[in-house]
């Protein structure tokens, strides 16, 4: 354990300026969101439900948490991966060096691991306390089975684009090829975006309701908005699991890469 | 813990296939309680060499011992008494000396702090100061403070001192000449700067576009090879099977030879001088075209 201490150890120190970044950027926007929210309910923006209508203002209201929520979801999620510092050491050569130490593939990939599962953990944590401070300033209902699995579904993104970078980081072995990291890093959201495409362009069958609302117009905001919660109820069980297989996956197969010597 | 070993270092027919260059039945120790200089010029094998011993690189054939344990299976107990310095500091520069020391601490189970601190001291290295500010010469100091502050019996360096200036290449020599104290400790130290390893090396092992040419005592080898400084006339007299190879002039020729007192009996009416390291390199380097200018 007095390696696996010392490796997190000095993971943390390289990731520092990330972590802080991170934080640095979930309070700015917390705090940003907060203002507008509250000046909304209780400040000048109330004024607005005057002048555009009750419905709308609330709908309004309703949007802007909504996109604060899943926004501060998403900046906490940044704190399950930091794929610069296997990068980092591909370039400086402690890669190369830390092959010379006593220290095993396995107890490399661990120290990863652990910090992966801590990033789950704080991402998780900090979302739900957000959405709930949120709830507190808008009174707007927190939809917690939504909300939760929303969350999940933005950290299983961090995960996967962790899985895919962080293996290859694991198998590169060259400056060269650590450089070539941003292939996998554009393909994922690529990749799963036409993912999403093709099976909503194929989505009459099972979604009736959108084909039906879509089928001569542009998609709009609710009914995109419907399309996701249909998403979401069909196959909201699986992300949990995705997350659990996709993370255990990664230290095996980090385990595995970081085997690879030198050519 | 293995301790009766003979050898720190034993290479026996190692083998590496790459397009284009082999590292060929590569064959060679390092006593215990010695400092070997692996010499050869750039792209010989050196660093090739040094990567199979600590299994960065898988050999072809062959087989490799360190302290007298295989270097596959007992991998990780070798690297707990090894230390291993690269030419360019591999620690992210974000990181200061003390805070080397807390990762290190963790490693190495015989990580000695009082040791570490003594050699910053030494070294005149600040501990809060980070890295990547440090000169090259600092960051050298660096590695080799952290490299002897675990009782490593096998330092393994890899162009350690290239890129020094000679001020601070004299202080570290002086520190592996302190390190060598103690009779458990061996060195194995690849460089092209064949001065560093006349002062301090006890054996040299040359190799040259992947085969080991010479290996043996450095006192041996400097005895043995010398520089017949001659002129045309004299040279058509030398037989090509005494000599390495010669340098020729418009007034003459230097001819390496490998056996100083065989050839001072059968030329006696010529001058060997003494042939520094540096020259039998280059000298052997060019013994496949024999003569050359």
């Amino acid at each position: 354990m007095k390696k696996i201490r010392s490796l997190i150890y000095r993971d943390l120190v390289i990731s520092k300026k990330h972590y802080i970044s991170s934080l640095l950027s979930a309070t700015a926007v917390s705090v940003f969101g907060w203002l507008i929210l509250m000046s909304m309910e209780f400040g000048n923006l109330a004024d607005l439900s005057e002048e555009i209508g009750s419905e709308a203002f609330e709908g309004t209201k309703k949007t802007i948490y909504c996109i604060f929520n899943y926004l501060l979801a998403f900046i906490w999620s940044t704190f399950i991966s930091d794929n610069g510092t296997a990068f980092s050491d591909v370039k400086s050569k402690w890669q190369i060096y830390g092959y010379t130490l006593p220290v095993t593939e396995k107890e490399i990939a661990l120290t990863k691991l652990i910090l992966k599962v801590s990033g789950i953990i704080i991402s998780f944590t900090a979302s739900i306390a957000n959405g709930l401070l949120l709830t507190v300033i808008t009174g707007i209902k927190f939809d917690y089975r939504l909300s939760v699995k929303i969350y999940l579904l933005i950290m299983l993104y961090f995960i996967l684009s962790d899985f895919f970078t962080t293996a290859y980081l694991a198998w590169a072995r060259t400056e060269k090829e650590a450089n070539l990291v941003i292939i996998p890093q554009i393909l994922i959201p690529i990749l799963l975006t036409l993912i999403c495409f093709l099976y909503i362009k194929n989505s009459e069958k099972l979604f009736p309701y959108f084909a039906a609302t879509t089928n001569k117009n542009a998609p709009d905001i609710a009914s995109l908005r419907e399309l996701g919660k249909l998403l979401l109820e069909r196959f909201g069980a699986f992300i949990l699991p995705c997350i659990i297989v996709f993370t255990a996956a990664g230290y095996f197969v980090n385990a595995h890469l970081l085997k690879r010597r030198y050519k | 813990m293995n301790d009766n070993y003979e050898n720190a270092l034993e290479l026996k027919d190692v083998t590496k296939k790459y397009d284009g260059f082999t590292l060929k039945n590569i064959s060679f120790n390092v006593p215990k309680g010695s400092i070997m200089g692996f010499i050869g010029q750039n792209g010989a094998g050196k660093t090739t060499t040094i990567r199979s011993m600590l299994n960065l690189i898988k050999i072809d054939g062959g087989e490799i011992k360190l302290l007298g344990l295989d270097h596959i299976k007992s991998e990780r107990e070798i690297k707990e008494r090894i230390a291993v310095v690269f030419d360019e500091l591999p620690f992210h520069d974000i990181f200061n000396a003390n805070q080397m020391s807390k990762i290190f601490r963790g490693i190495y189970k015989n990580w000695d702090n009082e040791t570490y601190t003594n050699y910053l001291d030494r070294f005149q290295l600040p501990r809060k100061k980070k890295i990547g500010q440090f000169s090259k010469g600092m960051k050298m100091k660096l590695q080799i403070a952290c490299a002897l502050s675990h009782k490593a019996e096998l330092l393994v360096m890899d162009e350690a001192t290239t890129g020094l200036d000679p001020v601070v290449r004299n202080e570290i020599l002086d520190i592996f000449l302190e390190y060598l104290q103690d009779e458990k400790h061996s060195i194995l130290m690849s460089s092209h700067i064949t001065g560093d390893l006349e002062k301090i090396a006890d054996s040299i092992t040359f190799i040259d576009r992947g085969q080991i040419l010479l290996s043996g005592y450095k006192d041996d080898i400097l005895e043995s090879h010398g520089i017949i400084k001659c002129s045309k006339n004299d040279y058509k007299n030398i037989d090509p099977a005494d000599f390495i190879s010669a340098r020729l002039s418009d007034f003459g020729a230097d001819v390496m030879i490998s056996d100083k007192s065989e050839m001072s009996r059968k030329y006696s009416g010529l001058i060997i001088d003494r042939a520094p390291l540096d020259e039998i390199m280059v000298y052997y380097v060019n013994r496949n075209k024999k003569e050359w200018r």
